[in-house]
């Protein structure tokens, strides 16, 4: 957890804390009217708006689409849609990034089109069947909070232009859909039955708030476990044994050609932490002169593989290391072919890498070393897939440069953080 | 069978425990209407289903949200006046693939009489509980932390008996530290628990998914976490691995360390994620040394002071590398010898870096040297002591004495857990001092 995590945490508490003591105010004070369920439900919005659903290496989800469902229930659209964007408001008032008063205002309009939308498509299904069964509200419940999250998506999509997650993985918006329907009809029953006002939807947040829970430790543990990775890839080039950088530029390329090979996800990652740690095995051989030798990359990789293969959640990066040894068809061992391919990869980003030695003009005499090596030495298919990349980032499309403007902004984000 | 050979009381316990959780569901079921089949046989399942699937915590012990089911059943056969579905649905706790499966018939017996009796007495409160108040929510949430203090404790009491007869360790340190522990996690479950219990009253079995669901997910990242956690942890060991094998004088040695710096931190109230933090800092504290060449770490004479420099910038890198990890920033100056000196002491800065210093000296003084043997922990505590308030930070002294103390752990000469054999016996006399000291000549000495 850092410390922007915890200041963000107690922002949040704060903002719980006052919207209490408001409500409470407004309940005195006009006891017989909506003003407290008003105030309640605007202040759970800018409490949502700084409390999200993180899921690894994705967009974060703020948990004030759930509170949008129970606004949606308890207000019409445009009272609803009013004390939304009041929430938003507070919450562009107090949340840490991103920066700036255009950056929060561009966040709070984006969240009140997703209010928009969810109000508009859960009253249009209400008033439309013309009922308020059972199975009519459960529907209306879904259509406006999945419509809703459906319309964050494009919007994020527009601004990251990353390519979506599969829905296998969207267990983070499963929970999220769930949770705010039972939080809407703790609100207000469904078919007649069992309405309990806020107090009932405070009580059946209480799944969603698990899910936040595990979802927050599993993504501040995630960025651990990067920064391990990577401040431990960057030992060899302390110690002077590897040129400087050597290690991120690899995986990076590594990454994108693996992409390019439509490996899937999970071998994805694999490639990408061996190819951090893929000179490792630097650190356990002595000098050149104490050898008195060079130190082969073969002996470097096999030292590294050993090392990794001490830990069973390291084995596939430790196979990855020890197949990049050898040049295509050549490795040894029952090695699954994805995993070899993975080698390959790795085989050929890193032998850039050492050619290029980042520099473009390097690069392109890089490439042609690599394109006029023997066919046992690198995977043609590897080799043709690594110019790909390379021809497109020399002429970016403007997704790209999208993608890069939004890296560079969560950059000056975290530093301002 | 259960093969192994029970210490003896243990049979005649389990049966009684046994027993007691089918007599307890019997006397619940007398003169009293049955249970509805359809949520008795849904929870019953799902009961058996979430102790097959919990989660082994990283502070020991498990977390399952079977107790969760317990309240819906608390509250779904409330109303029906059937308290014997709460306690049959208990008795399924015994249903654990991997004790069936290894014929572990005590354990089995063990857990259905434990979770039996522990049910049987949240039935028990539940018919004292108006049936007027299963429509307030905050009358409900109230009753669910008694009913949950009241399976926990019989719970508790159960396995703990049958824990001390199967190791033989006193009961009342047992079931004291039983009861200390776990005991947070099960209030969360019991709110669930009477809420799921009053959706199905209210609405049936139609909107339970929206329930599950959630909880199902929760359950499932969390599981994500620790597995990734067990990962995290995996990979600094290799790395520890690495580095005790170039340097094999300090075979466990950062083990060790992270050991004693953990009962320091435990001695001085740490919370969970400092303690966490504190033991990746000790075991991390001398990972500079991985691009230290091994001829140097390994050299059995004295060091030039070119070669003395050579060694020394293992503390920047350390220091760096662990800033670069945002949980371990705070404590990186535990890696640094310098920084770490009590003589550098400031109100703002946290009190890890002296911890480990404490440790690291400990376990190199009461670790053999190829220098020198493993000395004894009272002089290596005298030591301490003697440098406390000028070297160390007094506190850790203090914490790490205490910690030993109360543990009964002795550590030096005699007692060493992975002793280094050299060719030539180490001789007896010289302190020595921690990690890279061990190679470093007394600055005194350097014109040699």
């Amino acid at each position: 957890m850092t410390g922007a995590d915890d200041r963000l945490r107690a922002r949040a508490a704060l903002v719980a804390v006052l919207t209490a003591a408001v409500g409470v105010v407004a309940h005195v004070v006009a006891p017989d009217t909506e003003a407290f369920t008003v105030v309640v439900l605007t202040g759970a919005v800018a409490f949502g708006e700084l409390v999200e659903l993180r899921p690894p290496r994705r967009t974060a989800i703020p948990l004030a689409f759930a509170v949008l469902l129970v606004v949606a229930r308890a207000l019409p659209v445009g009272e609803g849609l009013a004390a939304f964007a009041a929430g938003e408001v507070i919450a562009a008032g107090v949340r840490l990034s991103p920066q700036g008063l255009r950056a929060r205002a561009g966040v709070a309009a984006a969240r009140t089109l997703v209010a928009l939308v969810t109000l508009a498509t859960f009253h249009y299904v209400i008033d439309g069947w013309g009922n308020r069964s059972r199975w009519v509200v459960l529907v209306a419940l879904a259509a406006g909070s999945i419509g809703g999250l459906a319309v964050h998506e494009v919007l994020v999509y527009l601004e990251t232009r990353r390519r979506p997650a599969p829905l296998v993985e969207r267990s983070a918006e499963l929970a999220l859909v769930t949770s705010a329907m039972l939080m809407a009809i703790g609100y207000g029953g469904v078919g007649g039955d069992g309405a309990m006002g806020l107090g009932g939807a405070a009580m059946f947040s209480m799944p969603l708030l698990a899910a936040w829970y595990s979802f927050m430790h599993l993504h501040s543990t995630r960025r651990t476990y990067d920064q391990t990775i990577r401040a431990l890839s960057s030992v060899p080039e302390l110690g002077g044994l590897v040129r400087e950088g050597h290690a991120a530029r690899v995986a990076e390329l590594a990454v994108a050609m693996g992409r390019e090979l439509r490996l899937d996800r999970a071998e994805v990652d694999h490639l990408e932490t061996a190819a951090l740690l893929h000179h490792i095995g630097h650190v356990c051989l002595d000098d050149p002169e104490v050898l008195g030798r060079p130190v082969e990359m073969a002996e470097v990789a096999a030292t590294g593989a050993e090392m990794l293969a001490g830990s069973d959640h390291l084995r596939p990066m430790s196979e990855i290391v020890a197949t990049s040894a050898f040049g295509p068809g050549t490795a040894p061992g029952d090695v699954a072919p994805e995993r070899v391919l993975a080698g390959q990869i790795l085989r050929v980003a890193s032998a850039y890498d050492e050619l290029a030695g980042g520099s473009v003009d390097d690069g392109i005499a890089a490439r042609e070393t690599l394109f006029s090596s023997p066919v046992y030495s690198y995977d043609v298919r590897v080799v043709t897939a690594l110019d790909r990349v390379l021809a497109r980032r020399e002429s970016p499309r403007r997704s790209d440069r999208a993608a890069t403007a939004v890296a560079e902004r969560e950059l000056e984000d975290r530093d301002a953080r | 069978m259960d093969t192994q050979s029970a210490p003896r009381g243990l049979t005649r316990y389990v049966v009684m425990a046994g027993a007691a959780g089918v007599l307890a569901t019997v006397a619940l079921a007398w003169d009293r209407p049955g249970p509805s089949w359809v949520p008795f046989a849904f929870l019953a399942a799902l009961f058996a289903y979430a102790e097959n699937v919990a989660l082994d915590l990283p502070s020991g012990g498990s977390m399952s949200s079977s107790f969760m089911l317990v309240m819906a059943a608390a509250v779904i056969f409330r109303a029906e006046a059937a308290p014997v579905g709460v306690a049959a649905i208990g008795l399924c706790g015994g249903l654990y693939l991997p004790h069936l499966r290894r014929g572990e018939w005590r354990k089995v017996i063990g857990n259905t009489g434990a979770f039996g009796l522990a049910a049987a007495a949240v039935a028990a409160l539940s018919l004292a509980y108006p049936e007027s108040l299963l429509r307030n929510p905050a009358a409900l949430i109230a009753g669910s932390a008694v009913m949950a203090v009241a399976f926990f404790a019989v719970n508790t009491v159960v396995v703990a008996g049958y824990y001390a007869l199967a190791t033989g360790e006193p009961l009342r340190p047992v079931l004291g530290a039983m009861l200390r522990h776990g005991h947070l996690q099960v209030y969360p479950f019991a709110v669930l628990g009477v809420m799921l219990g009053r959706l199905y009253l209210d609405l049936g079995v139609s909107v339970l998914p929206l329930f599950v669901v959630p909880v199902l997910v929760a359950r499932q990242t969390f599981a994500s976490y620790l597995a990734l956690r067990r990962a995290h942890e995996d990979t600094v060991r290799v790395l520890v691995g690495a580095l005790e094998a170039k340097d094999h004088y300090t075979a466990g040695h950062a083990e060790r360390v992270a050991r004693f710096a953990d009962y320091m931190g435990r001695e001085l109230g740490f919370g969970f994620t400092r303690l966490e933090r504190l033991r990746l800092a000790a075991l991390m504290h001398d990972v500079g040394k991985l691009i230290v060449p091994n001829h140097l770490l390994n050299k059995p004479g004295k060091l030039t002071a070119e070669e003395y420099a050579r060694v020394r910038r293992h503390e920047p890198v350390s220091v760096e590398i662990l800033t670069a990890i945002d949980f371990l920033a705070p404590v990186a100056p535990s890696a640094s010898g310098e920084f770490s000196r009590f003589e550098n002491v400031d109100e703002e800065r946290p009190v890890e870096p002296f911890i480990v210093a404490v440790a690291d000296a400990f376990d190199a003084m009461t670790s053999t040297r190829s220098y020198r043997k493993a000395l004894s922990q009272s002089v290596a505590v005298s030591e301490l002591r003697d440098k406390a308030g000028s070297q160390f930070h007094p506190s850790c002294v203090d914490a790490l004495v205490a910690a030993l103390e109360r543990r009964g752990e002795v550590y030096g000469a005699g007692h060493e857990e992975d002793a280094e054999h050299f060719d030539q016996p180490p001789p007896a006399a010289g302190l020595g001092s921690a990690g890279l000291g061990d190679l470093v000549p007394d600055p005194r000495d350097r014109s040699t």
